[in-house]
């Protein structure tokens, strides 16, 4: 084979749109995927969620900067939007960072529509524990329509895409990185984008010290099929240790997320350096349906009749120091040894436009 | 095991317990993990000043399902307990003392609360026979509450007990729910069962400050029954009674005898006329005051412990059946049910039954 110009390992939905841009520059882009499908691993498991702002009413910044992402990816990917559902945030009583004028003010400031949910809508909540609910707008993206159209796209751009194949390890070379393959066959790129998220660093040439520090989280998300009355309808409840509902509509079911039960175990690969984040898949942990949705219900009392069909299980994974807030910055890491070797920890799907730039900047000055 | 899919939720309170709190945490989330798949462990940490939330985060670093709410102020027993309940999300949630009630009795709890029993309260042994004075004193007291309140409830309680999400529901609803905690499962008047069991050796994991005792009686006492006020309005009405009795009397001395000394008539008549008054307007508020009482604690009127309809149908079974006058006359003598009519008025017009219809 052929040493690529490019070669992207990871073909999530950050590995793929990065393979699509170089291809702009580069003659031969190669992108490559352990799994069997792209898009299969973190890209799919999580909320399904496109951000337009009001998750974040403590930073302003973050909340206007998702939704200009918002436009651009609506712009981008309209078959990955999922907009047939409506919406409704409901700020908690008593343990919220935010009070529900706060709400108000902080959704007029960054343009946000915002509008007090109806009587049948309200009626969902137990006001003992809920203040206010509002009716929002921010839709889903649905992984399978991203994958039929990324697919459609690489291949008309002309990348070569290697899926089931799997990175042993990156030497530096003389210009370039030397890439072996599990299989025992190697190549030569001039350019490696390392955007394989959790496995970040599992690829990258010792030692740990030049390795960017990670936090791993094991996550659940809990597949549902909802009741009757929340079919069309997602919930999400502020601000604090609260729960979301959202339509999954690659699978046609809900997502069932909570901020104290999603998690199920966390760490940093400083304090754990030998553990690889995909041994803890190994076997799936037991559900914490049970958990999330006895807390929900309380809450929401129909999410008591929200049937449980199946969990999915995957590792986020964010740069350390960045736990306390959600701005959920994107990592950009070059190698001090081997620079052409570029590893990217992707964010928020919508963050992808912000990747760019970068990039264009790094191989022009080279 | 039908535990196994029973989520309990336990609930404790601990302040300045740094020493002892690991320990009992440890050896609670050890029979919690043994007995249930679900369950968690709600610890509210009173304000210590001590080293007590790092030992639970220690503890929390290797056992799973244990939360931790810190207060920032000290706020005692009920109200910390009241925090704790109010973010349990069991079926079944269990109060206990960490330091004082063995944790082992919970499976047993939920036992006998899946008998069909929506409270089980664990009774101290020692509370149960002791002549010491402190206990008669709890006993004594929680048998003149429950008299007071006129419901049922064992006389020897701790604050180890089990509760059902629907006793804990009830609990909620009432927004001075802190201050009648430990009573407000007898008041919702659900059956309960008991057990007996004995205490760990040791002190309570919150410890006590001084007069607390004295002010959750009385909470207790005056948050569960508005009888004292009761109480109030009628004894106003009798002094108002006795102040008119009186203002005649002075009236009558003044006009039977002439020997009374200078202005003690017209004193007596003010004394008593402004005590008349004063009763008067007494009486009159506290009927007020129980009014407001009763609109702004949220006590539910009652609760529906449970609810069957009767299983007969409604209605009688009947013919879906218009009879004209020809074909009513020709069946009459067969009729053995009665058919319905319709009024159609002075011999209106009426299509003939259809087939099926008739048939049915």
């Amino acid at each position: 084979m052929v040493d690529p110009d490019a070669l992207v390992i990871g073909g999530g939905f950050y590995g793929c749109c990065l393979a699509i841009h170089l291809r702009r520059r580069f003659g031969r882009v190669l992108l490559v995927d352990e799994a069997d499908s792209l898009l299969s691993r973190a890209s799919r498991v999580n909320q399904a969620r496109l951000h337009n702002g009001y998750h974040y009413p403590r930073s302003f910044l973050t909340a206007a900067r998702s939704r200009s992402n918002l436009a651009e990816f609506r712009r981008t990917f309209p078959s990955g939007v999922f907009d047939d559902f409506r919406h409704l945030y409901a700020i908690a009583r008593g343990d919220s960072k935010v009070g529900f004028r706060h709400f108000e003010r902080f959704a007029a400031a960054i343009g946000a529509p915002l509008s007090p949910a109806g009587v049948d809508d309200r009626a969902l909540f137990a006001p003992r524990l809920v203040e206010a609910v509002y009716e929002v707008v921010e839709p889903a993206f649905d992984v399978a329509a991203l994958r039929r159209f990324l697919s459609h796209r690489l291949d008309e751009t002309g990348v070569d895409v290697r899926i089931s194949s799997r990175v042993a390890r990156l030497d530096p070379a003389s210009e370039g990185v030397r890439v072996v393959f599990a299989d025992g066959s190697a190549l030569h790129p001039a350019w490696v984008f390392n955007c394989t998220y959790a496995a970040l660093n599992r690829v990258v040439p010792e030692p740990p010290a030049r390795h960017p520090g990670l936090v791993h989280q094991l996550t659940e998300v809990a597949l549902i099929e909802p009741p009757a009355a929340l079919r069309r309808l997602a919930i999400t409840v502020m601000d604090g240790p609260f729960f979301s509902i959202m339509p999954f509509p690659s699978e046609g079911l809900h997502s069932l997320t909570h901020v104290r039960y999603t998690p199920h175990m966390s760490w940093t690969e400083a304090a754990r350096p030998g553990l690889d984040p995909n041994s803890v898949l190994q076997p799936p942990p037991a559900s914490r349906f049970a958990w999330m949705v006895r807390d929900a219900q309380r809450y929401v009392p129909v999410l008591g009749g929200a049937v449980h069909v199946r969990s999915l299980f995957d590792i986020k994974t964010i740069p350390v120091g960045t736990q306390g807030d959600d701005a959920r910055p994107i990592l950009y890491h070059q190698d001090s040894v081997a620079p052409r070797l570029i590893s990217i920890l992707g964010s928020k799907l919508d963050n992808i436009f912000d990747v760019y730039d970068y990039v264009d900047e790094t191989l022009e000055r080279a | 095991m039908r535990t196994r899919d029973i989520f309990v939720s336990v609930v404790m309170r601990v302040r300045d317990a740094e020493a002892t709190v690991g320990a009992a945490l440890t050896r609670l989330s050890a029979v919690m993990d043994a007995a249930f798949g679900y369950y968690e462990i709600i610890i509210v940490d009173d304000a210590s000043t001590d080293a007590t939330r790092a030992v639970i985060a220690e503890v929390q670093a290797h056992a799973r399902n244990i939360q931790m709410y810190a207060l920032a102020r000290r706020k005692g027993d009920n109200i910390a307990l009241t925090a704790g309940l109010d973010h349990a999300i069991g079926d079944m949630v269990v109060m206990l003392d960490p330091l004082l009630d063995p944790p082992e009795l919970i499976p047993q709890m939920v036992e006998r609360a899946l008998e069909g029993v929506d409270i089980v309260y664990a009774l101290p042994r020692e509370r149960l026979a002791s002549r010491g004075l402190a206990h008669m004193a709890v006993r004594g007291f929680v048998a003149g509450l429950s008299r007071l309140n006129n419901v049922d409830a064992p006389q020897a309680m701790s604050n180890y007990r089990l509760l059902n999400r629907t006793v804990l529901n009830y609990m909620l609803e009432a927004v001075d729910r802190h201050r009648s905690l430990m009573f407000l499962p007898a008041l919702s008047g659900y059956p309960y069962a008991t057990l007996e069991y004995d205490r760990l050796p040791g002190r309570p994991a919150g410890g006590h400050y001084s007069g607390e005792r004295v002010t959750k009686a009385m909470d207790l006492l005056f948050s569960t029954s508005a009888r004292p006020l009761r109480i109030i309005t009628l004894l106003s009405l009798g002094i108002s009674v006795l102040s008119l009795v009186y203002a005649l009397y002075s009236v009558l001395i003044f006009v039977v005898r002439d020997d009374i000394a200078k202005g003690w008539t017209s004193l007596s008549l003010q004394i008593s006329g402004l005590f008349f008054l004063v009763c008067i307007i007494l009486a009159v508020m506290s009927e007020y005051i129980l009014q407001i009482l009763e609109a702004t604690t949220h006590h539910p009127r009652y609760h529906i412990a449970a609810q069957r309809h009767s299983s007969t149908m409604d209605i009688a079974r009947t013919r879906n059946v218009i009879a004209t006058h020809e074909a009513r006359s020709a069946n009459d003598a067969a009729a053995s049910q009665p058919v319905l009519q319709q009024a159609i008025g002075d011999g209106g017009q009426v299509k003939p039954p259809r087939r099926d219809q008739a048939k049915l």
